[in-house]
């Protein structure tokens, strides 16, 4: 059974390990990794260059309807699925890039927007 | 302006998908028998969830003219028909009495998106399908006032009529301030309630983009929920001062005793206790009852992770040691979250209840989430003797309102 996500729901206290990173990392990843962030940064409005790895989506105040706007928006760019169960579990934006990874594997390619 | 006058509810009215009208919806809903199920009326394919809570055997025709069908939306003619049922229920079809009567009588409704498929249809034709011209009905259909309209217009009330909206709270609001303007002497006789039609393919889409919805179905308090199944449907009362409905010998439902509002004032859709918990000791206090003498609760009970939690602390923090003694169910497991409709269709369970002596249950209930400590009356429904019972709903918008009942007893009730 999935996890309801739902748009009343974020954890306040959610931390990220200061050590956070990709668990798929190779050179042909950069780009998608790059494209990802500029996704992240202006559905986020904020700048790219303020976004880590480890940075927390609690740090940046994001509230859950942000989270599923952010979600929803990467869906669209980079024509994936997220399902509910997934977007409850991110808590950093390493998290959001993973997923991202995770879902187009899943689609079967690693097609950029 | 008069004393304030006690409130009664001589008539009820409700189409859902536990049925065509309020008979037939207590049969279902005191068996448990749920009326979620494969939504039919948009193709589901390209959605997350594919449950929901439509109104089976539904033919306009039956109820309208061709010309009156084509004119209203699917929104309306459910608000219509509740009300058409609830004036027959009442014995006032038609309002007896001179033109002064008519003209004291108020329509109140609520409705969270008004006509939401008329629109949809609308933008599709002018966006996709090369259609110049939007339909000249688009507007009379599509406002959230029109079933106040249509009933007004049916039955001749000249009297105060306007919609509320505040999301799905707009039926218990627009119950509570019709129930607050006949106690005032502002009106002499209301039919008050809501209804809601969200079975169209962008407002589905809404609200998979919002994730609230469950892709299985609505398991309301239970540890494994997963969210809300949107329903349909419409549910209205008529209210009148206790006097007058005496006078004319109407056999009386239920009082109105309590009207309790509150807003969080947090965020558009994070529910918050305190909030919650105001609006439920603002309702006791309007009635003027102590908390231990409330024996059923109707929840809001959604079914979504969030609002089931914040809804068992507001209930603890309010009736404290009480709780567990008072019976709580969330009938949305049977016939769907309603949006606008909720608040009186759960108004006209919570009466129901009251008057048959039947708590009806919560259905898909598996295990209490641990983290909760109410009493939830599970998948069968309880025989209780309970006198005051409270229907809640809580909505986006922080915006909370609680309505409070008494179970009618004929003469002893004075």
């Amino acid at each position: 059974m999935p996890q309801s996500s739902s748009p009343e729901l974020i954890d306040d206290e959610t931390t990220c390990p200061s050590s956070a990173t990709l668990r798929i990392a190779n050179g042909t990843s950069h780009k998608l990794d790059q494209a990802v962030l500029d996704s992240i940064a202006e559905s986020l409005r904020v700048p790219v260059e303020q976004l880590s790895l480890s940075l927390s989506l609690a740090e940046l105040k994001v509230d859950s309807l942000q989270a599923i706007e952010l979600i929803s928006e990467l869906e669209q760019a980079f024509a994936i699925e997220v399902s509910d169960g997934e977007l409850a579990q991110l808590h950093c934006i390493g998290d959001v890039l993973n997923l991202v990874h995770s879902a187009l594997m899943r689609r079967g390619d690693k097609a950029t927007p | 302006m008069n004393a304030a006058r006690r409130v009664v509810v001589t008539g009820m009215g409700a189409i859902s998908a536990l049925g065509l009208d309020a008979t037939e919806f207590w049969s279902s809903l005191s068996l448990g028998r749920s009326g979620i199920a494969p939504i039919e009326q948009v193709d589901a394919a390209n959605l997350r969830f594919k449950n929901g809570a439509e109104v089976q055997g539904f033919e306009p025709t039956r109820y309208f003219s061709e010309s009156q069908a084509h004119a209203l939306d699917r929104f309306a003619q459910l608000g219509v028909i509740a009300a058409r049922e609830a004036m027959a229920n009442a014995g006032v079809i038609p309002l007896d009495g001179s033109n002064e009567v008519r003209e004291r009588a108020a329509v109140i409704t609520g409705s969270s998106v008004g006509g939401t498929a008329s629109i949809d249809r609308g933008y599709h034709e002018l966006y996709a399908e090369g259609r110049r011209k939007m339909r000249p009905l688009s507007l009379p259909m599509m406002m959230a006032n029109a079933p106040a309209g249509a009933v007004a217009q049916e039955f001749g009330f000249g009297g105060p009529a306007f919609t509320v909206s505040s999301a799905c709270a707009s039926s218990n609001h627009a119950l509570g301030l019709a129930f607050w303007m006949v106690r005032q002497g502002m009106a002499d006789f209301a039919v008050a309630g809501g209804s809601e039609a969200p079975f169209s393919l962008g407002n589905l889409k809404i609200w998979e983009a919002i994730r609230a919805v469950s892709q299985d179905t609505c398991r309301p308090f239970s540890r494994d929920r997963s969210g809300l199944i949107l329903g349909e449907g419409g549910a209205m009362m008529v209210l009148e001062p206790l006097e007058v409905a005496r006078a004319r010998g109407a056999r009386i439902r239920a009082e109105v005793v309590g009207f309790g509002l509150s807003c969080d004032a947090h965020h558009p859709t994070r529910p918050l206790a305190e909030g919650q918990a105001r609006a439920l000791r603002a309702a006791l206090n309007d009635a003027n009852i102590p908390k231990d003498r409330i024996g059923y609760v109707n929840a809001h009970g959604t079914g979504t992770m969030a609002n089931d939690a914040t809804e068992a602390q507001a209930l603890r923090s309010v009736f404290g040691d009480h709780t567990e003694r008072l019976p709580v169910s969330s009938t949305k497991s049977v016939h769907g979250h309603t949006l606008g409709a909720s608040g009186t269709l759960e108004g006209v369970a919570t009466i129901l209840a009251l008057e048959n002596g039947l708590l009806p249950p919560t259905v898909n209930f598996t295990e209490l989430d641990p983290k909760f400590d109410i009493d939830i009356v599970a998948n069968h429904a309880r025989p209780a003797d309970a006198e005051y019972a409270l229907s809640s709903s809580f909505a986006f918008g922080g915006m909370n309102a609680v309505l409070a009942f008494r179970r009618w007893e004929g003469a002893s009730s004075s």
